[in-house]
């Protein structure tokens, strides 16, 4: 499904100069559920921009089910993660001014979907993640934990191909980091393909394959034993 | 999409109430004061287009270019022009004269006066005025006809329908009746006519000017013509000067058409034209100040804008969350272009609305400053609601493009990893500078224009005129049929009245220009022949009006040759003498370095009425008298003492002059107007002070200042709306920071300076484009007038420092405020 090869990501200001990814080569297969680990700095949450196609790499090329993104221009490249990506962030990231359920429908809002078709899928993605009695509340009125599954509707409302998320339990207490896992852990099993940054390694545990990272390389690929 | 767009800013304002007032509120003022300032410029250039083919109708205005004077142009022309015309250039659709006097106008028992033109009964075939009862076709059939507008028809009939009633006019005192034969619509106040009462002119009625007609040394009738193309009044105009030389047959030198010119007038151009010319139906606008108010309100709305690019782009930090989600979902940066441009407009539109509702508000009060009937209409040809709303978008889409892109431009990764909002970067923040600068440039040049103006006309107002302008009443009109012969009984008993110091007669008054002149001829250097004026005045003139001799002494009655009249007894003699006295602009004129090496001297000064050649000596050099505009420069002038001014069988005066001492002033006046009933009942009194007199000189300019007054503050006011709001964004950012500094030992001082100072910044550089511009258009200014004070360094220091201590004050409270909050808050803060 994705396959980044020679991937580099240089970040230049006007003195210093930092790689952030130097010589990436990955593969990534269709429903895997893959976890990448690495201590702080190492180029995770770098890595996961660029499989997310919100930061271009400086050098190497990156293929999204045979197509290559690398060359694709800025509104190319909203298109595609319209269509089959879907985000979730340790901070959350809802729009304060937005209901729950307004900042779930956003994307299908770019994709100009009808207001009915819209709210039916947004109904089905709040409910599919237990949040759908606060619909109409505003992010600062639910918990984190709730917050962050709102953030998980919002990222699957479009049935996307790929999921990625950074941190995703970073910011919750256990007991909600272990819901939060069981949500991503559900959608893996029904075949949506996950990428995941993450500090635990317990949760790294849950997934098929660990990709360790240290100093913007690659130095461990292991997929688990079954 | 739209509704999704809607839903965000509601949502952004709804939170950010701050931010939405001031914008909302900065952008609604500078749409307020553009759209006044767009309503006057509109109104002034206007005038008169509204005639149907205004743009094929010219006055005739005239220019005469004498040595040692400045070109004189008048609105008038000589009576005899226009039938020589008619035969000159027979391809004038139609044309006409108008003589426009004040008369007296009896009906039912009451009379006033009022306004009347009298005019060739082709009038009507040069504007096609219309009509609410009777026809222009032979409205002015016969001398007794009278076309009426609308509004003396109520006022004397109490109904538009007036046709066949009757009035009577005095005619230089010879009461006439008249018959209404027309009522015509009243006209629009953008017009500078003035059509209340329109009588037939005649010869018949006017028996005096009939030698006038056939000369060419004179001019009391406005000429118009109506032509069918413009190329028609190019070829006209251009024939003129010819034209001159073959019909000017006397009293202009040689050769004719180098001292007298003509030029063809536009309609719609009169208004203008008679800003600088003296003797039209109404003042005029002075153009130049009618687009620098066009400017002002565009400079302003420009701050306004610029306030609303600073602040949006200052907080463009706080949205950059909402863009960076918005992209990773998969919004492209057209569409947040799009977004943001719409939030922008929207704002625009509401801030119109807002600024509408100020505008209708002020206007009342922009009518009292500008003295024009400028009104604010929404709908029809007229309406401004479509125009308003296509400026405000207009005005969404130059505000908004710059943060929409800046805010699209957001890289949602750079955002989304960063604990930190980002706030524009360096260029952001050298923008927002730039936009502070623009912004105080613009308010501290007006704060120093009005400084300037102010200054000015202060000055104006207490300068030395030549004369004692206060306590002195002046009553005109009394050279007419009626009041002439009882002039000298009514100075006797004036000169009785308690409280009254002196009276005197002349043949000029404050707020009239005299066109009485001869050339002078030194008699030891006949090189020198000015060109000068001269006023006829009757003893005590000096004292009346204060006028002060700063050499020699005034005209009086211990000297035989001081009075005129005095040479009635004399032996016949080759030469007739006649002491004098000048003013300064005559002693330059005729050349003497000083004033006291003036006196004694003599030069020949035209003749008597029997034809005696006049030598003048000069006893006494007065001060130059003002009695017009201060942008007028003061004529050589010569007095000439007569006796019998006033008296039996002598010049009537066209004006006595009483001076008061500190009595009560209404109580002279209510006796004035006794004696005036009792010995001129057949005329209303005419009197007024000669301040009051002259206010109309000084008032065009008194507005301009209250005018410019107004633009600085609400500029001022603008821009410190927007500093308030950049200064709320910025602080709020610093606050971790000042957590830092505090902690590392910075004092409350140490970081109320660094705030303040960041401000003040741009303030001060500011000064360094407004002074420069301020500095050229107030010298430009200041040009016209011919007495003038000098560009003070104050007149410059002052407003800035003001401009300085209004941006530290607008600032002051958040920086007091975070510059006082506990290190330990702001470090938590994060």
């Amino acid at each position: 499904m994705i396959v980044l090869a020679d991937i580099h990501r240089l970040f230049r200001s006007d003195e210093v100069e930092t790689t952030a990814l130097r010589e990436i080569d990955l593969a990534i297969e269709e429903g895997e559920f893959v976890a990448i680990m690495g201590p702080s700095g190492c180029g995770k949450s770098t890595l996961l921009n660029t499989l997310g196609m919100i930061d271009k790499p400086t050098r190497g090329r990156y293929l999204f089910r045979g197509q290559e993104v690398t060359d694709l221009d800025e509104a190319a490249l909203a298109r595609m993660r319209r269509d089959n990506l879907g985000f979730v962030f340790q901070s959350f990231n809802l729009i304060d001014e937005l209901t729950i359920a307004e900042n779930v429908e956003l994307g299908l809002v770019y994709r100009r979907w009808a207001g009915k078709d819209r709210r039916a899928r947004v109904e089905a993605a709040l409910d599919r993640v237990g949040v759908a009695h606060r619909a109409r509340h505003y992010p600062h009125q639910l918990s984190g934990g709730q917050q962050q599954r709102a953030a998980i509707a919002r990222a699957i409302v479009g049935q996307p191909s790929l999921i990625l998320a950074d941190e995703p339990t970073g910011n919750l207490d256990s007991e909600n980091g272990e819901q939060v896992m069981e949500i991503l852990k559900s959608l893996n099993r029904e075949g949506a393909t996950i990428v995941m940054v993450t500090h635990s390694p317990a949760h790294a545990d849950l997934a098929k394959r660990v990709v360790s990272m240290l100093d913007g390389r690659i130095v461990v690929s292991a997929r688990r034993a079954a | 999409m739209l509704g999704n767009y809607a839903l965000s800013l509601y949502r952004t304002l709804s939170r950010h109430k701050l931010y939405a007032i001031l914008n909302s509120l900065a952008l609604a003022l500078g749409l307020a004061v553009c759209l006044v300032l767009i309503l006057v410029v509109r109104f002034e250039t206007s005038f008169d287009r509204w005639i149907p083919d205004a743009r094929n109708i010219y006055r005739i205005d005239r220019t005469d270019l004498v040595a040692g004077r400045a070109p004189y142009t008048e609105p008038s022309t000589q009576g005899v022009l226009l039938p020589v015309l008619q035969t000159d250039f027979p391809q004038m659709r139609a044309s006409a004269r108008l003589m426009d006097i004040s008369s007296v106008v009896r009906s039912s028992g009451r009379q006033a006066y009022e306004r009347t033109v009298f005019a060739d009964p082709s009038i009507f075939d040069v504007f096609d005025l219309p009509f609410v009862a009777g026809s222009p076709r032979g409205a002015l059939a016969d001398l007794s006809s009278l076309v009426i507008s609308q509004e003396m028809a109520r006022k004397y009939f109490g109904t538009d329908q007036a046709i066949g009633k009757e009035l009577t006019i005095l005619v230089d005192g010879i009461p006439r009746n008249y018959r209404v034969t027309g009522v015509l619509k009243d006209l629009p106040p953008n017009t500078h006519l003035n059509l209340g009462l329109i009588a037939r002119y005649s010869i018949d009625i006017f028996p005096q000017e009939k030698e006038l007609m056939n000369r060419w040394g004179n001019d009391f009738l406005f000429t118009y013509v109506r032509l069918r193309s413009a190329a028609d009044a190019a070829a006209m105009q251009q024939a003129l000067p010819a034209f001159i030389d073959r019909r000017v047959t006397d009293d202009v030198d040689l050769p004719r058409s180098q001292h007298l010119k003509y030029r063809l007038v536009p309609l719609p151009s009169i208004h203008f034209a008679d800003a600088k010319i003296q003797g039209a139906f109404k003042p005029g606008a002075d153009p130049l100040f009618v687009a620098a108010l066009g400017i002002m309100g565009v400079a302003t709305l420009l701050i306004a804008i610029s306030n609303y690019v600073s602040l949006a782009t200052a907080r463009s930090g706080m949205r950059a969350r909402e863009v960076a989600v918005r992209k990773v979902v998969g919004a492209t940066r057209r569409a947040l272009i799009l977004q943001f441009v719409a939030e922008a407009v929207v704002m625009a539109l509401l801030s119109g609305l807002i600024g509408a509702a100020l505008a209708e508000i002020a206007m009342p009060g922009v009518r009292v400053v500008l003295g024009e009937p400028v009104r604010l209409t929404y709908f029809g040809p007229d309406g401004v609601v479509l125009p308003l709303v296509l400026g405000c978008l207009i005005v969404g889409l130059i505000s908004g493009l710059y943060p929409a892109l800046v805010l699209s431009g957001f890289r949602p990764a750079a955002v989304l990893a960063s604990a930190r909002a980002p706030g524009g970067g360096r260029a952001g923040t050298r923008v927002r500078e730039g936009l502070a600068i623009f912004q105080f440039a613009v308010a501290i040049t007006l704060m120093i224009c009005t400084s300037v103006v102010f200054v000015q006309m202060d000055y104006l107002r207490h300068v030395d005129v030549g004369f004692r302008r206060e306590s002195l009443l002046v009553v005109r009109d009394t050279n007419t049929e009626d009041a002439a012969p009882k002039m000298a009984a009514m100075m006797d008993s004036l000169r009785r009245i308690p409280g009254v110091v002196s009276v005197a007669a002349s043949t000029r008054r404050p707020a009239t220009d005299t066109n009485l002149s001869r050339n002078g001829r030194r008699l030891d250097m006949p090189s020198i022949n000015p060109t000068l004026t001269y006023e006829l005045v009757s003893p005590g003139y000096f004292d009346t009006y204060g006028v002060r001799v700063v050499a020699g002494r005034p005209l009086g009655t211990a000297y035989r040759l001081d009075d005129l009249s005095g040479h009635k007894d004399l032996a016949y003699d080759l030469q007739t003498q006649i002491n004098v006295v000048i003013n300064e602009k005559a002693q330059r004129a005729l050349g003497y370095p000083t004033a006291q090496a003036a006196l004694s001297g003599r030069f020949s000064f035209g003749r008597r009425d029997d034809g005696r050649p006049m030598v003048a000596t000069i006893v006494g050099v007065a001060r130059d008298v003002r009695f017009l505009s201060p942008h007028q420069p003061a004529d050589p002038q010569v007095y000439m003492e007569d006796t019998r001014l006033a008296g039996k069988g002598g010049f009537d005066p066209w004006s006595i002059a009483v001076r008061l001492d500190a009595a009560d002033r209404a109580a002279v006046t209510r006796k004035l107007e006794q004696i005036w009933r009792a010995m001129v009942p057949t005329q209303p009194l005419r009197a007024e002070s000669a301040q009051a007199a002259l206010q109309p000189y000084y008032d065009p300019d008194a507005r301009r200042g209250q005018l410019f007054a107004i633009g600085a503050l609400l500029s001022a006011v603008i821009a410190c709306l927007g500093l308030y709001g950049l200064a709320a964004f910025n602080t709020s950012r610093r606050f971790k920071e000042i957590g830092i500094r505090k902690t590392l030992g910075a004092s409350t001082a140490d970081v109320l300076r660094l705030l303040i100072g960041e401000f003040l910044r741009p303030v001060l550089w500011a000064n360094v484009i407004a002074w420069p511009v301020a500095y050229l258009a107030m010298r430009w200014w200041l040009a016209g007038f011919d007495q003038r004070i000098d560009l003070n360094p104050a007149y410059f220091l002052v407003p800035s420092l003001a401009a300085v201590l209004v941006a530290v004050l607008t600032v002051a409270e958040q920086a007091v405020r975070v510059s006082r909050a506990e290190p330990s808050r702001a470090l938590r803060y994060e």
